[in-house]
């Protein structure tokens, strides 16, 4: 019996250890998917194919290397077709093509169905088709202090925000307001898996924006949230501008700014596409917007979540998303596309709401997400107040426009709800010649939307007089 | 005292499994092995019943089979080795360094490849190449075709290129010392001159022999000869830097030159004979892989008698064409050593992603 019971304990751990075997040769075999096979690119099923494009490809199997780089640039003897946009001869990387090229050959509308050779020949866009041979490799762009993507290096490839080893499959929605955990709106979507970006190494003040970044490299890694991707370009680490203001002007006609400085955790007021606002250190109570200030999806949690930079700036059609081109300034996105003047060009202001002028209900940006005004009601006091007012910034009378309180780029400000000062420089205030329509000299933040007084303002602009200084600004 | 004599016993065995597979290029043995005086043995012909011996004989220096006659002796049979000759054409399960010619005839299974993309089609071997007529990147002109590619001389790999006759191409190397090939015995700085001291007689190049078999285990494998920059001295009959690319750069010229390739990254052409770095995704190709093997430079400290190793140092070890490449045939499309062209499809192993971390 004895006897009986030791063999069959000696069964029982033979069994053990063969299950165990057995589940690290299964668990070893499903290992095996990598980076790039769980991309989309890498799919065996659904990833990259040139097989359309030469049919000699279609012994590859989908997903297969060959697909976008050929070891030797000879397939059969001869050059892989095709060889768009630049001199035959093989490419760098081994690719079949250069730079934009290698993409927009399948992602053209009729390979894949997303069209990006369309978009990203709109008139507002990343740089994508204008500059050739200043991208080198992605991995060889990092580690130089953001050089390779300064003054006469400065571009912005397809790769630079993709890295098409690791891009997400879709199925999971790319863009999407996160409602479990809305502080995670700012990670990084499928799309901008395992490419690289920066974090800010320290907080940057107004006109002082950070200098010293962190480099986001770790293979199959890279940036965890999106708005480390646009760094690379959008801060100091590329514009080296001392006071964060450059001298260059972007296609929308504005001079390029540094928004690692505009979104600075030190800054009274930002849109929150580092943070939730509730973190913004540099902001005070109540750091967030009321519900009744915001649209759905923004409503669900005011200060305790996170966006995108491409919530705002994107395509102006639905597809493809993503701000590669648009035909709208700034590459607004949304029902509403037009900042800070509508589509005829003028600026948006208070009476234009109040009297249901200047297309602002179908024009004006800001009311994508923030409802200023609906049924009669004002959301805030401050506006209902203004909304027939006027004041004199020059010789002329005019109606209270956005721009005279609100910063032009408004990403992030020194002063509660980005609030701009008259003595603050362009491109933050509106200047038309040599009128600078900026109103305030002071503000400070009530307490709540409809809680504002005059004496939460200071200006000395004709019309706004009114406003002393009380002291206690931002 | 029981375990020591065990221990003591197994190195025994494993030294016997692993010295008995040590290759041995200068031929020892009795001469009948490989000549005849008459080619008449009891009135029938000595030559080697191979159906791709290609000779009834006799054949120059009384020789009794071609250079498959001789290396590809029982092409149905098992053995890699017959009386010591290295088959390079066989039906068993362990092929040489080189591959196995048997791929292309079909003795052996192909995966993804045919009888013109899984080696290089000898015409030795009856098959000849539908698609391609000449070597790719033949900078050199080499005068190579598909019709008379052979395994020897101005048309082959090994021996002397500069002489057509693959015989005279050849001649003697058999029974050189070869000894400067060997670990325990190299010495690089003569080996090459000849072609019997030449790895694998292949003129000029150098290297270190260990075994004829494809090695199952990463420590005992051969060592290729490899350099930092593909140079400027090769030609159509002399590897550049005496490496094993430069040897495949005679015909391949293109994808083994500074015009073809670049001359650093981002690369043209997939280079060879250039340093593995030690940055980025390479620094983590650090253990030897048969899938995609280095070859080591002259400053390499396993050469002065450490022996093959199955470490990989990214920063001084090299890329080579034989890292992806075999060099007689394979199973696999465009000779390559895994399943690339069915990858990621066929669930297998990428190659590229042995040196390409993170992109597999």
């Amino acid at each position: 019996m004895a006897v009986a019971s030791v063999i069959s304990i000696r069964i029982k751990y033979l069994a053990l250890i063969v299950f165990i075997l057995l589940l690290s040769i299964f668990t070893s075999k499903y290992s095996e998917s990598g980076n790039y096979t769980n991309s989309q690119h890498g799919d065996p099923t659904s990833g990259v194919t040139r097989s359309s494009i030469d049919s000699r490809y279609s012994t590859f199997s989908r997903g297969n290397c060959a697909h976008c780089h050929e070891a030797h640039a000879s397939l059969g003897g001869s050059e892989p077709a095709p060889n768009t946009g630049v001199a035959a001869g093989p490419d760098k990387v081994l690719l079949f093509s250069e730079e934009e090229d290698v993409c927009l050959s399948c992602h053209n509308g009729a390979i894949v169905p997303i069209d990006m050779r369309t978009v990203v020949n709109k008139t507002y866009r990343h740089p994508i088709i204008d500059y050739s041979g200043r991208h080198t490799l992605s991995k060889y762009e990092y580690g130089q202090n953001g050089a390779p993507f300064r003054g006469t290096n400065r571009h912005a490839e397809c790769v630079d925000c993709h890295e098409p080893h690791y891009i997400g499959k879709p199925g999971t929605a790319y863009h999407s307001y996160n409602t479990t955990s809305p502080a995670n709106n700012n990670l990084v979507s499928n799309l901008l898996k395992g490419v690289w970006g920066v974090e800010p190494a320290t907080e940057g003040t107004w006109l002082s924006p950070p200098t010293t970044f962190t480099e986001l490299t770790t293979p199959g890694v890279g940036a965890s949230k999106e708005y480390q991707v646009c760094f690379k370009c959008h801060s100091y680490y590329a514009l080296q501008a001392a006071n964060g203001i450059t001298t260059s002007t972007g296609p929308s006609g504005q001079r390029i700014t540094d928004q690692s400085m505009e979104f600075s955790l030190n800054l009274k007021s930002v849109h929150p596409v580092r943070v939730p606002l509730n973190n913004q250190t540099g902001s005070y109570a109540p750091k967030a917007l009321a519900a009744s200030q915001l649209s759905s999806p923004w409503n669900s949690a005011p200060g305790s979540q996170t966006m995108w930079c491409s919530d705002c700036h994107n395509n102006d059609a639905s597809s493809p998303v993503g701000p590669h081109g648009s035909n709208y300034k700034f590459m607004l996105s949304g029902t509403r596309k037009y900042w800070p003047a509508s589509s005829t060009g003028v600026l948006f202001s208070l009476y234009d709401v109040a009297n249901n002028r200047n297309n602002w209900s179908t024009e004006l940006f800001c009311v994508n997400c923030h409802p200023l005004y609906s049924g009669g009601t004002w959301m805030n006091n401050v506006h209902r107040q203004h909304q027939n007012r006027s004041y004199n910034p020059g010789n002329g009378t005019n109606n209270v426009y956005c721009v005279a309180c609100h910063s032009v780029i408004p990403h992030g400000s020194p002063r509660s709800r980005l609030i701009i000062y008259r003595t603050d420089p362009q491109p933050y205030v509106y200047v038309n010649g040599t009128v600078n329509f900026a109103a305030l000299s002071g503000f400070k933040k009530a307490s709540g939307p409809n809680n504002y007084a005059e004496a939460n303002c200071y200006s000395t602009v004709n019309g706004c007089t009114n406003h002393t200084n009380q002291g206690g600004y931002d | 005292m029981a375990c020591l004599l065990l221990n003591l016993l197994f190195s025994i065995l494993i030294s016997l499994l692993i010295f008995s597979k040590n290759t041995k290029a200068k031929v020892t043995g009795l001469c009948v092995n490989c000549h005849t005086m008459h080619n008449s043995q009891n009135g029938a012909s000595m030559m080697f019943n191979s159906s791709y011996n290609n000779a009834t004989g006799p054949l120059p220096y009384l020789l009794r089979g071609t250079c498959l006659g001789c290396h590809g002796q029982n092409p149905s049979g098992t053995n890699y080795l017959i009386n010591g000759i290295p088959q390079v054409l066989h039906a068993g399960s362990v092929d040489l360094p080189g591959g196995n010619f048997a791929y292309i005839v079909g003795i052996k299974t192909r995966v993804g490849s045919d009888q013109y993309t899984a080696g290089h089609n000898v015409v030795d071997l009856g098959v000849i190449d539908a698609y391609l007529s000449s070597p790719p990147g033949d900078v050199y002109s080499t005068g190579v075709t598909n019709n008379n590619l052979t395994c020897a001389g101005k048309f082959g790999c090994h021996g002397d290129r500069t002489v057509s006759d693959p015989y005279l191409a050849i001649r003697g190397a058999h029974h050189t010392d070869d000894s400067v090939l060997k670990f325990g015995s190299i010495n690089l700085s003569a080996q090459g001159g000849t072609v019997g001291t030449s790895f694998r007689f292949l003129l000029g190049v150098k290297g270190g022999e260990l075994r004829w078999d494809r090695y199952t285990t990463n420590e005992t494998h051969n060592e290729y000869f490899g350099a930092s920059s593909p140079g400027s001295g090769g030609s159509a009959t002399s590897p550049a830097g005496n490496t094993i690319s430069g040897l495949c750069a005679e015909c391949h010229g293109n994808f083994h030159s500074t015009t073809g390739v670049g001359t650093s990254s981002p690369w043209l052409r997939h280079p060879s004979d250039r340093v593995l770095p030690n940055t980025y995704e390479y620094q983590y190709y650090t253990t030897y892989n048969m899938t995609a093997p280095v070859a080591r430079q002259a400053t390499w400290s396993g050469w002065s008698g450490s022996g093959p190793s199955n470490t990989v140092t990214p920063g001084s070890d090299v890329v080579m064409c034989l890292s992806c490449h075999l060099a007689h045939a394979g199973p696999y499309y465009k000779i390559l050593r895994w399943d690339y062209k069915g990858w990621p499809a066929n669930g297998g192993v990428n190659g590229c992603g042995i040196c390409h971390k993170y992109k597999d």
